[in-house]
């Protein structure tokens, strides 16, 4: 109880003296100039505080980081909210029926199926907030995944495999000489696949070649890492340029 | 004192890497930045495309939103501004609902600077729901999918778009996308089906999953990452973000490869000490 209380002491110390520092720098921006007093002003105090609280984690975790997490589902959910209701529910859904009517029957009977049945699929996914009838939402499920799994699989075994097979059969070997590319792709698909098969001990014979199927893996492990460091580190930049660029503007 | 060395604390090293990004920005120093193949090929091809008497029309579909932003947001700028520099017309649709207004400022902000007119030279469709269902509708019915564009107007009845009936009726389809709902689904339920010219622009994290498609050729060009992004900035000569961020970026590496060697060093040495210490 007494340790509850004293990190509850602490945590709304932390977020007092965050809340303190904020508005002395922003005061400070606001003041010289360096920051205009408006809601652009306020935006990017907002988007300053928030970079800075996620970033607090990296010394441990705080209140200030949970805060800002917490913010951020919020604003997020609310945000994909008013963005399908405005992009896909009021013009889909119930402006749609505006173009209904018509002279044809079987047209009009058609639009109106098109908008009725996937409202009445999608709103029975929420019986499952009401246990007693929750097994009604497995029709739309299982609508979903019939549909789904007849529509993607072939579709992904066209684009996944039946594609990507033509270029791992090159020839090794034209008159212009040795294709080494072509080369180091078959070698790389012939000894990864072996890596990968468990009905045979690897020893051997079989065991090196699987050896050199797990290089080929480590080499490319290697090169995703070495993109998702990359990845990281841009984004990084990103934040480190809003911050000294937008916020306190130490760079040009 | 090694025993200190391999338990460093990791905030050690986030302080270096964010001095690393930090100072380079103060610092002003150039790198050389050679566009690769990949980069390249995306170049060319908007090249050719304006060369058409129509001006030709490329679908931009931003599929990432404010968490990528960073990365992908120069090479969208980028590839628009070739697009209107060259009188190249562009259609922007997204994927991810979480990105929408920032696609149509992005889009609108372009338009701005080289004075292009919506519904004419440009045109941004907004979100729907479906990905791969979307994807694939539109490429058979281009109206049917997108009746309005984000203003309300009927898209059939906008000079851009009112004789574009299916995805073959557009020069260059892109994707720059973040993850799932992007390249990958454009691929699987889109491009392998109708067979166009497509590009991907992604995250540097998810450059080596798309590799293949490059390979197979279902994929036209990539431009992977903030690199990729910088590389495309100095094809159309214009120094944006991108470039400008090169610097940290490479600072940055240089540091954790110290980084990484060091560590291992470590490693190395302690298991060396250790063996000693077994041995006496």
């Amino acid at each position: 109880m007494e340790a509850n209380q004293s990190n509850l002491k602490k945590d709304s110390i932390v977020i007092v003296l965050f809340f303190l520092a904020l508005i002395v720098v922003n005061g400070i921006l606001v003041g010289t100039g360096k920051l205009k007093f408006g809601t652009e002003g306020f935006g990017i105090m907002v988007a300053a505080a928030l970079t800075i609280a996620l970033y607090s984690f990296l010394y441990q975790d705080n209140p200030i980081f949970k805060m800002a997490e917490h913010f951020y589902v919020g604003v997020a959910t609310a945000y994909l909210f008013i963005v399908t209701w405005y992009s896909v529910i009021l013009p889909d859904v119930i402006l749609a029926w505006k173009d209904v009517g018509g002279t044809d029957v079987w047209v009009t009977i058609s639009k109106s199926l098109a908008i009725i049945v996937p409202t009445i699929l999608g709103l029975l996914v929420y019986t499952r907030l009401v246990p007693r009838i929750s097994w009604v939402s497995r029709i739309t499920f299982a609508a979903m995944i019939g549909f789904g799994a007849g529509f993607a699989i072939p579709n992904y075994i066209t684009s996944h495999i039946l594609k990507q097979a033509k270029p791992s059969m090159l020839s090794l070997w034209t008159a212009a000489g040795p294709q080494w590319g072509a080369i180091v792709i078959f070698v790389g698909v012939i000894t990864t696949l072996v890596y990968f098969f468990f009905s045979v001990e690897h020893k051997g014979s079989i065991g090196f070649i699987a050896k050199v199927g797990v290089w080929f893996l480590m080499i490319s492990f290697g090169a995703s890492f070495g993109y998702t460091v990359m990845a990281r580190v841009s984004l990084l930049i990103g934040r480190v340029s809003f911050l000294f660029g937008e916020w306190i503007p130490l760079i040009n | 004192m090694i025993q200190k060395l391999f338990n460093i604390d990791r905030r050690i090293i986030f302080a270096f890497i964010f001095l690393s990004v930090l100072l380079p920005f103060l610092v002003k120093f150039d790198l050389p930045i050679e566009a690769d193949k990949n980069v390249r090929t995306v170049y060319n091809k908007i090249e050719e495309i304006s060369q058409k008497a129509s001006g030709g029309i490329i679908l931009m579909s931003f599929d990432y939103d404010n968490s990528t932003k960073a990365e992908l947001e120069p090479a969208a700028r980028a590839i628009l501004s070739h697009a209107f520099m060259k009188n190249v017309k562009v259609i922007g649709m997204s994927n991810w609902p979480n990105g929408v207004t920032m696609a149509k400022t992005i889009m609108e902000d372009m338009a701005k600077e080289y004075g292009k007119q919506n519904g004419v030279d440009w045109a941004y469709l907004g979100y729907k729901s479906g990905a791969g269902l979307l994807m694939l509708n539109l490429s058979m019915d281009f109206h049917g999918a997108f009746p309005t564009d984000t203003r309300g107007e009927k898209i059939d009845q906008i000079p851009l778009t009112k004789n574009i009936r299916t995805i073959k009726d557009i020069d260059y389809v892109m994707s720059l996308s973040a993850g799932s709902g992007g390249i990958e689904e454009w691929i699987i339920y889109s491009q392998s089906k109708y067979n166009y010219a497509f590009a991907g622009v992604c995250t540097a994290v998810s450059a080596p999953d798309y590799f293949p498609f490059l390979q197979s050729g279902q994929m036209h060009g990539l431009v992977g990452g903030l690199a990729g992004a910088a590389q495309y900035e100095t094809l159309i000569n214009k120094p944006g973000t991108a470039i400008d961020g090169m610097r940290p970026q490479s600072v940055a590496h240089l540091v954790l490869i110290f980084f990484i060697i060091f560590g291992n060093i470590c490693y190395f040495v302690n298991k060396k000490f250790d063996m000693k210490k077994e041995r006496a």
